[in-house]
């Protein structure tokens, strides 16, 4: 499915930026009108140890990549000594779309959509005003069912959450994620997710 | 060798991040005391938030070129203004109820003409959506964040930052159409 968003994202982007130029500006003023500069010790120390912490993991992370790029090097050295065989870059594909590969329910429409990495992400019109979001993402990790109802769909295991926000019906099929929100009934996303299991 | 570069680079970066780190703190730390108590109305609440945000912030110096640019300092504000939110709705155990049976049911941006917006106008539009919304949709558009890193930024899932973002450009749709800067094209 073409994916036909530029437009819509140039133009957030545009206000977007624009706000933060304004906002930033603001901020600046407020800045040099500020009399009053807080002296807080115990602030202070916490922040920088927590820093401290940080940095200390990061250069054991860098040391440690360090030593795993020295041992790819003489692993690969020796390979190529003994085989005398080619080594090929790695290079990762751009994840591509997943293409809905089921019929919509007839009061949902797709309205917009996007790829964000590796998942999916399509807006869906409901004519009963319920719109929903459904993410896709090609994955092996399993589904994190910690706080979560679980439920059958035509056979099919799925998971559900109902929060003051929002309402929530996960589900895995083919190894491709499903997740579906939306903002006022469950039964919006029972209803589509018989239409994907 | 290439592994050798990438070290001192690393280094170098680190060096470069924490002296614009120092700058940041020493800089805005008070306003953001300030903007902390404000929605606290507690002063150890509010140190929480802030010692909060300045390892949020460290996390994401790749993020910040100039720290007393006026990207920077909005970028600083925004993260100490959601740390505290976070806080307050955990403390009154209370989640945002985003109120849209206002909202359009469908809009396309494709199909809309769109008329000059003053920059001051824009401000108003995007003021007037929760803080939590707004968040969202300029650590999207503004800095270019993917969900994923949004939703670290701002402790909450990236299913939560997509509805949040949707519900955003929403509402900023149907305001500027409300309010006569977008109008659909007849058919």
């Amino acid at each position: 499915m073409q994916l036909k968003n530029s437009h819509e994202n140039d133009f957030f982007k545009e206000i977007a930026n624009r706000y933060v130029d304004a906002y930033g500006q603001e901020l600046q003023q407020e800045l040099k009108q500020q009399n009053i500069q807080y002296t807080t010790p115990i602030l202070d120390e916490r922040v920088h140890r927590r820093v401290s912490m940080h940095k200390v993991k990061r250069v054991a992370l860098g040391i440690s990549a360090l030593a795993a790029c020295l041992l790819i090097v003489m692993t690969s050295s020796l390979l190529r000594y003994n085989q005398k065989s080619n080594i090929t870059p790695n290079v990762k594909p751009t994840p591509p779309v997943i293409p809905l590969s089921f019929v919509l329910p007839v009061n949902l429409s797709v309205s917009g959509t996007e790829q964000d990495q590796e998942q999916s992400i399509y807006r869906l019109h409901d004519s009963l005003q319920d719109d929903v979001v459904l993410v896709l993402e090609e994955t092996d990790r399993n589904i994190n069912d910690e706080d979560m109802t679980a439920v059958k769909i035509n056979g099919y295991r799925a998971y559900t959450r109902k929060t003051a926000d929002y309402n929530l019906l996960i589900f895995k099929k083919n190894g491709i994620l499903y997740t579906l929100t939306c903002r006022y009934d469950v039964s919006t996303l029972v209803e589509l997710g018989k239409n994907i299991l | 060798m290439g592994c050798c570069i990438l070290l001192i680079m690393f280094t170098f970066t680190s060096a470069h991040e924490m002296n614009a780190f120092e700058y940041i703190y020493s800089k805005y730390k008070s306003m953001m005391l300030q903007k902390a108590y404000l929605i606290l109305q507690d002063s150890m609440l509010a140190e929480d938030a802030v010692s909060e945000a300045f390892i949020r912030i460290y996390k994401n110096m790749y993020k910040i070129d100039d720290p007393a640019s006026k990207r920077s300092i909005a970028f600083v504000m925004m993260i100490v203004k959601n740390t505290a939110l976070t806080i307050l709705s955990q403390r009154t155990r209370q989640n945002t109820n985003f109120e849209d049976e206002d909202l359009r049911d469908s809009f396309d941006l494709e199909q809309c003409v769109f008329s000059e917006i003053s920059t001051e106008k824009i401000y108003e539009i995007i003021n007037g959506i929760h803080e939590e919304l707004r968040s969202v949709f300029l650590m999207k558009y503004a800095y270019d964040l993917p969900h994923k890193k949004i939703g670290q930024m701002l402790h909450i899932s990236e299913n939560n930052v997509t509805v949040r973002l949707h519900r955003a450009k929403k509402k900023i749709a149907d305001i500027l159409i409300k309010e006569g800067y977008a109008v659909e094209k007849q058919p």
